[in-house]
């Protein structure tokens, strides 16, 4: 490839790779919990150490201003002309703001601000709990989007003067109807000062940041994962690689052979065994004939080996997955040379079977499998998270599920650049394979 | 390849297999039809744990609810049609526009005038803005009328962007070619390097489960394979002699299409839909095992496996279940193999 | 060739396995249903890691768990209390024998320094920040090293445990360049902002933000009895019994003071049946929360009970309904009570919990013999009554439901239930509360959803019924922050809007009330206007389900979490 095409395949690939990390970043910080603290997420569910609301709030608004999470989360928004109006009458932050907002968009300005003011003079005189009756009620009003009854009917119920003149207000304020121009979408201009330009600027100097739950740096974090993951897939492909080959040659070789008919249809079950029913099986087996969980205590230091009693299991379920689909295929396509031209000539030639099936259809029969096996490798992260949840090994599908649901949107992204660039080695190295192969394909 | 033919070649194997897809079939309308006068499983939490063959009211026994277990795998079959089937034909079909799109348009092969593609953009543009104020105008219109009136607009915008004849064509226009087959593969690289199942996953952290956004989103996960095959079958058969004999002659794409194309194509999408449909059977059970799944209400037969799975001595829900899930994802893939092998023995560029 | 690769592959993977066959150790394995992920004691994120923290750290007080009593722990006893008008004063003094794990002493300045960092500013302390936002002040005394003050504004009865319940940090190790030391407390909290600013502070957060505070064995040390040995991320955790722990010397008030295993492991088995498999292969000592289908077959079989005593205390988790009394449809109290007659209390504890769970009418435990309100009737599973309560609230039964026009609009009365995706037992009932609205005609919609996503919907009150639980405890019953009107605004706990003034009254007096006889009374009269209003309709208490090893001697199982006392158990060889 010259110089100039491989920079634009370069430059291509770094555009996609721009804006997938982008649309992850901006997804993950629209999660449910991305902006609550640690540990105030189920703030309603023990009764114990609780707060009041505005402390939470206000520990909650600290938290945002530390984390710069109240910044606008990139350069432009978009909002609704009468939202930005209803600023003027109440800061975007106060509890009263949906109730002005609401008012603004469905009555206009001028009426709400007439209303807001009457309502303030009327607290003055009223009791407390009229005070919170009435603002719990027009917050309702303007969640519900209702007619505005359970308000003037509270209003009149308190028959006091001031009732009766904020009544009226209320009245006229659901007279009006506001200009239909408040509903138009107006750009908002967020300059630099945004969540997104903070981040990229760190991404663009090689910061992916820390974790948030536990400030790790994310390459170590990941990097830990990766090589679990790594030895699992690798233990995993290596053995489903072994068996399948040699079990697709033998049944190529005997097709006729009871043992291979009873081996295909064995291979279609296994092929159809839901994941986790082989996981557990294997568990369950394991444990059955004795073996005992990983017992890091025992080791002394410096003399641990990597291979774990759960890596090894983990491992083999991960083959027991690979081995039907990959036998099968290339089965498949071994058999598939037999009505091919060539095979039929060397087998006139005088050689023998076996000697034809690998001199002659095997090589043939490893350029589809090697497109098969890179979708297996590309497709191996999210299969084995059903391994990882069994045999409790903290692998890359694991850490990527806990991230997404604590919102650690640092590893999140982290992890997609990580497949992204997974995917584009292992594309790269299948083209490379096949084009040593077969001579004829050149890359398109 | 006809149906005669086809029958002529099919063993006893795949006659089973094919029974029992017809039994599944007939069992998920059954149960559509029931669900659709409002019969729902009925719960009898006292009646819970019956073994099989005690009770001729619950003959395959109930479950920890006490709903019976024939029923509920009925119903299973319903959901698992459900959420095998039509998706897929759904992704089948978006892939084959795809695949076939691309393949045939190219990079160069759709064009359209700048003029237009500006005009449409501008529409959409102001449309997209004026739609809060539209949805505030017509709010207390009823929905049949909102309904048909978006329908009206999207229609125009369409007739706008895509007509033959517009009002710009006399005059000599810029074109610019849009990379369709580039975008495709750009496509699919970036949605094929996420694993699906952390995909679903992020899914769920925005909208809560229900059969139909898990329809949806099987549809949008699985058009892949299918997009690919038929573009590299396509890529393949326009180099043809016929298909350019047929290209020459005028013949309309249409026809082209369900005449030269698809007879290759579809050997291959059907063993590709038996395969993938009998991996999404198996899905729904890994999901329920991995605590993501359908709403309480929605019987599967993955959901009864995984919950009972912590103990054996209730083997009928283990047994029945399982022997439902393996003998569908069985039928389906000796379906798919058989297909695979006549597709194979059948196809025009062997 | 075929054959030999065949043979030696499978040879290779027994021979592995086999290499790592185990043998015994006398150590206590437990097992965990999810890694504790941070051992940082300021921003630890889940149950498990507190479990862990408390064997590595301690507070002033602690609650014994064997009989619910608070006992002193760093403290040489409970606080001394003065009150006056809008403060109150706890002065406590540190054990003479408490020490660091470097030998050092345990003194006041270590304390004040642990307060100081629960509001500092820049660091994940947000969660502190809430809880001890009541702590004023801490005086130190000039002439005791050991004795101190802690100043709190006003008074709750629950300020006698929630002023020793912090972690006491050892400050040689949080701040050896002692930041905070320099500054007082008060400083702390009132220049909250302008100190967040400054180059001190910030160095000081980064130090504190540290991975290693988190995790480092070498680092995760305290004055508890144990430390961290090992940790193999996502699967084990070693903690091992400090040698000379100084505890062990210590004389007066010892009831807390104890620590028999040697050595504990934790095993890291996030699947329900993956534990029980361990369980069942002798592989670990102690499970809890056992699969119910598991526990009783287990308890069943004569092998098992050989190896294990099964145990199922009643555990302070609350499993309850909540309504939201802000939607239109709910508003009217009546509709509420009409659903709360939809729930067969009975048939989901008998059937679903296997008879283990604790029905109850209201937020206070039936154990609390003095607060719960035993005269009040458990609402039976009536339809009809159901029914009559939905007229009463002027809903008209028609063809396709029931109807009533709400501010002018005539509505259809249809709901949605949220929970917790995965959870069986909220599934279950679910499906059994869903059928049993059906049967009047109401039709109910089940949501599943994660977690967070159900926090979502209820802070911003876009939801109609949800199930969730609620974790309880004996010795607080400051339901202000809960249930009082206030409460219900933006980022309040009171997500369903309940409450009368009434209620608030009552929720500030019982807040107040010391004496058990008037705090019984006032709590009573809460369960009866509860009950009323039915915002949040309470189920049952839930019962933990353990199972422990015969090897274990000394077991305490209790109704605090985590449900077992793990210091108390002694192992035989």
């Amino acid at each position: 490839m010259s110089l100039p095409t491989w920079s634009l395949q370069a430059l291509k690939f770094l555009v996609t790779l721009w804006l997938t990390i982008s649309c992850v970043f901006v997804v993950s910080r629209l999660l449910p919990n991305a902006n609550t603290p640690l540990g105030l997420a189920d703030a309603d569910l023990a009764v114990y150490g609780l707060s009041d609301a505005a402390t939470l709030e206000r520990v909650k608004a600290d938290y945002r201003q530390r984390r710069g999470y109240h910044l606008p989360l990139f350069y432009v928004g978009l909002g609704a002309r009468g939202s930005g109006l209803a600023e003027q009458l109440e800061s975007p932050g106060s509890p009263d703001y949906p109730w002005a907002e609401a008012a603004v968009l469905r009555h206009g300005l001028e009426p709400t601000r007439q209303f807001r003011t009457q309502w303030h003079a009327w607290e003055q005189q009223a009791s407390p709990e009229e005070r919170s009756t009435l603002r719990s009620r027009l917050l309702t009003w303007a969640q519900a989007a209702e007619t505005g009854q359970a308000v003037a009917s509270f209003l009149q119920e308190s028959a006091t003067s001031a009732s009766k003149t904020l009544l009226a207000s209320w009245n006229a304020l659901l007279q009006k109807r506001a200009p239909l121009h408040y509903h138009l979408p107006v750009l908002q201009w967020h300059g630099t000062d945004n969540l997104y330009h903070t981040w990229l600027g760190k991404i663009l100097q090689g910061d992916l940041g820390a974790s948030t739950l536990d400030y790790q740096p994310v390459l170590s974090k990941i990097g830990e994962a990766v090589g679990l993951s790594a030895m699992l897939g690798c233990l995993g492909l290596a053995t489903a690689l072994l068996v399948s080959y040699l079990a697709g040659m033998h049944l190529a070789q005997h097709p006729a052979s009871l043992f291979a008919a009873v081996g295909r249809h064995f291979l279609y079950l296994l092929d159809s065994i839901p994941a986790f029913v082989i996981t557990l099986g294997v568990f369950g087996l394991y444990l059955l004939l004795g073996g005992a969980l990983d017992s890091p205590y025992l080791a002394a230091p410096g003399e641990s080996s990597p291979f774990t009693p759960s890596l090894l299991l983990g491992g083999l379920c991960v083959a027991l997955f690979l081995v039907p689909h990959l036998t099968l295929q290339f089965y498949g396509t071994l058999v598939h040379q037999n009505s091919q031209l060539y095979y039929r000539t060397a087998l006139a030639k005088g050689l023998s079977s076996a000697t034809v099936l690998r001199r002659h259809a095997l090589p043939n029969a490893l350029i589809p499998s090697l497109t098969l096996l890179s979708e297996v490798i590309i497709g191996l992260i999210s299969g084995v998270l059903v391994v990882e949840v069994t045999f409790s090994l903290p692998g890359l599908g694991s850490l990527l599920v806990k991230s997404i649901l604590a919102a650690d949107y640092p590893t999140v992204v982290g992890i997609t650049l990580l497949l992204l660039l997974f995917r584009l080695g292992v594309t790269q190295l299948t083209d490379l394979a096949l084009a040593l192969a077969d001579p004829r394909i050149k890359s398109v | 390849m006809d149906i005669r033919q086809l029958a002529e070649r099919i063993s006893g194997k795949e006659k089973l297999a094919l029974a029992w897809l017809f039994l599944f079939t007939a069992a998920a309308v059954i149960a559509q039809v029931q669900v659709g006068q409002g019969q729902q499983l009925l719960a009898t939490p006292e009646a819970a744990y019956l073994p099989p063959f005690v009770s001729m009211d619950h003959p395959l026994g109930t479950d920890q609810l006490g709903r019976d277990v024939f029923l509920y795998l009925l119903h299973g079959c319903r959901t698992s049609w459900l959420l095998a089937i039509p998706p897929l034909l759904g992704a089948t079909a978006m892939g084959i526009v795809a695949g076939t799109g691309a393949a045939l348009l190219g990079n160069t092969g759709l064009r359209i005038s700048v003029t237009r593609l500006l005009a449409g953009g501008m529409a959409l543009t102001v449309l997209v803005y004026l739609l809060p104020v539209i949805k505030f105008w017509w709010q207390d219109w009823p929905t049949y009328l909102q309904i048909a009136l978006s329908a009206a607009g999207a229609l125009v915008l369409l007739r706008l962007l895509f007509s033959a004849k517009g009002p710009e064509n006399k005059k000599k226009r810029k074109e610019i070619a849009l990379p369709v087959d580039e975008a495709l593969q750009k496509l699919i690289g970036v949605w094929a390097s996420f694993p699906k199942l952390l995909l679903l996953l992020l899914l769920t952290l925005f909208t809560p489960f229900s059969v139909v956004s898990l329809m949806v989103w099987i549809a949008v996960t699985y058009w892949i394979l299918p997009a690919r095959v038929a573009r590299a079958m396509v890529l393949q058969l326009r180099q043809e002699p016929y298909y350019e004999t047929a290209q020459a002659l005028g013949i309309p794409f249409w026809r082209t299409f369900t005449h030269y194309l698809w007879p290759s194509l579809q050997g291959t999408l059907l063993t590709n839909f038996c395969f993938a449909a009998s991996g999404l059977l198996g899905i729904g059970s890994t999901l329920a095992y991995l605590g993501i799944g359908l709403p309480a209400d929605v019987p599967s037969w993955g959901k009864m496996l995984a919950t009972a799975r912590f103990s054996l001595e209730a083997w009928w829900l283990i047994a029945f279940p399982a022997l439902f899930l393996l003998t569908s994802i069985f039928s389906l893939q000796s379906l798919g193999h058989f297909f695979s092998s006549t597709s194979r023995s059948n196809s025009v560029t062997k | 060739m075929k054959k030999n690769c065949a043979i030696s592959l499978s040879f290779f993977f027994i021979w592995l396995l086999s290499c790592s066959s185990p043998t015994q150790h006398p150590s206590i394995r437990v097992r965990l249903a999810q890694d504790p992920e941070s051992l940082h004691p300021l921003s630890y994120g889940n149950a498990t890691a507190l479990q862990l923290l408390n064997l590595v750290y301690q507070s002033l007080l602690t609650v014994d768990i064997k009989d619910n009593s608070i006992q002193p722990l760093l403290a040489a006893g409970l606080p001394t209390v003065r009150r006056d008008d809008s403060s109150s004063y706890f002065t406590y003094q540190i054990r003479p024998e408490a020490r660091w794990s470097n030998g050092s002493r345990v003194t006041a300045a270590d304390v004040a320094f642990s307060l100081k960092l629960l509001h500092s500013p820049l660091l994940d302390n947000d969660r502190w920040r809430a809880q001890y936002s009541f702590i004023q002040n801490i005086q130190l005394s000039e002439d005791n090293p050991a004795v101190f003050t802690i100043v709190c504004s006003g008074y709750t009865p629950e300020m006698n445990l929630m002023t020793g319940d912090f972690f006491v940090l050892p400050a040689y190790q949080f701040d050896p360049k002692g930041v905070l030391a320099s500054v007082p407390y008060s400083v702390i909290r009132q220049k909250f902002d302008s100190l967040a600013q400054t180059p001190a502070f910030k160095a000081y957060a980064s130090f504190i933000n540290h991975p290693a505070l988190a995790r480092d064995t070498a680092l995760v040390k305290g004055s508890g009895p144990y430390q961290l040995t090992s940790w193999a991320s996502g699967q084990a955790l070693v903690l091992d019994k400090k040698p000379g722990w100084w505890a062990e010397k210590a004389t007066t008030n010892r009831q807390a003071l104890y620590a028999n295993p040697s050595r504990l492991v934790f095993q890291v088995i996030p699947d329900q049946a993956a534990a029980v498999l361990a369980l069942k292969a002798r592989q670990v000592d102690l499970v809890d929360n056992l699969p119910l289908v598991a526990y009783q077959e287990m308890r069943k079989d004569q092998q098992y009970q050989a190896w294990y005593n099964f145990y199922s205390p009643s555990s302070y988790d609350l499993v309850f309904l909540g309504q939201n009394g802000r939607h239109p449809f709910l508003q009217d109290k009546q509709t509420r009570q009409a659903l709360a007659y939809l729930v067969n209390i009975p048939q989901v504890i008998n059937h679903l919990q296997g008879g283990l769970a604790t029905p109850t009418v209201g937020l206070v435990h039936p154990q609390e013999k003095d607060y719960y309100h035993g005269k009040l009737a458990p609402l039976p599973y009536d339809p009809g009554k159901a029914k009559a309560l939905l007229a009463a609230a002027g809903w008209r039964q028609t063809g396709s439901g029931w109807q009533k026009s709400i501010h002018g609009k005539p509505q259809t009365l249809a709901l949605e239930l949220l929970h917790r995706a995965g959870n069986t037992d909220f599934e279950n009932f679910a499906l059994l509360f869903q059928q049993n609205a059906r049967a009047i005609g109401v039709p109910i919609t089940l949501k599943a959803m994660e977690s967070s996503q159900i926090t979502d919907r209820l802070q911003s009150k876009e939801f109609d019924l949800y199930l969730r639980t609620l974790v309880g405890n004996p010795f607080s019953y400051n339901l202000i922050p809960m249930l009082h009107t206030s409460n219900s605004a933006q980022g309040g706990a009171n997500v369903t809007s309940f409450g009368t003034p009434e209620t608030d009254r009552l929720l500030e007096q019982i807040a107040r009330e010391e004496r058990k006889a008037e705090k019984g009374i006032l709590l009573k009269q809460l369960q009866e206007k509860m009950r009323e209003e039915s915002n949040l309709v309470f189920l049952y208490f839930q019962q933990n389900k353990l199972a422990i090893s015969k090897q274990i001697d000394s077991v305490v199982v209790s109704s605090l979490k985590p449900g077992y006392d793990l210091l108390r158990f002694t192992k035989q060889e």
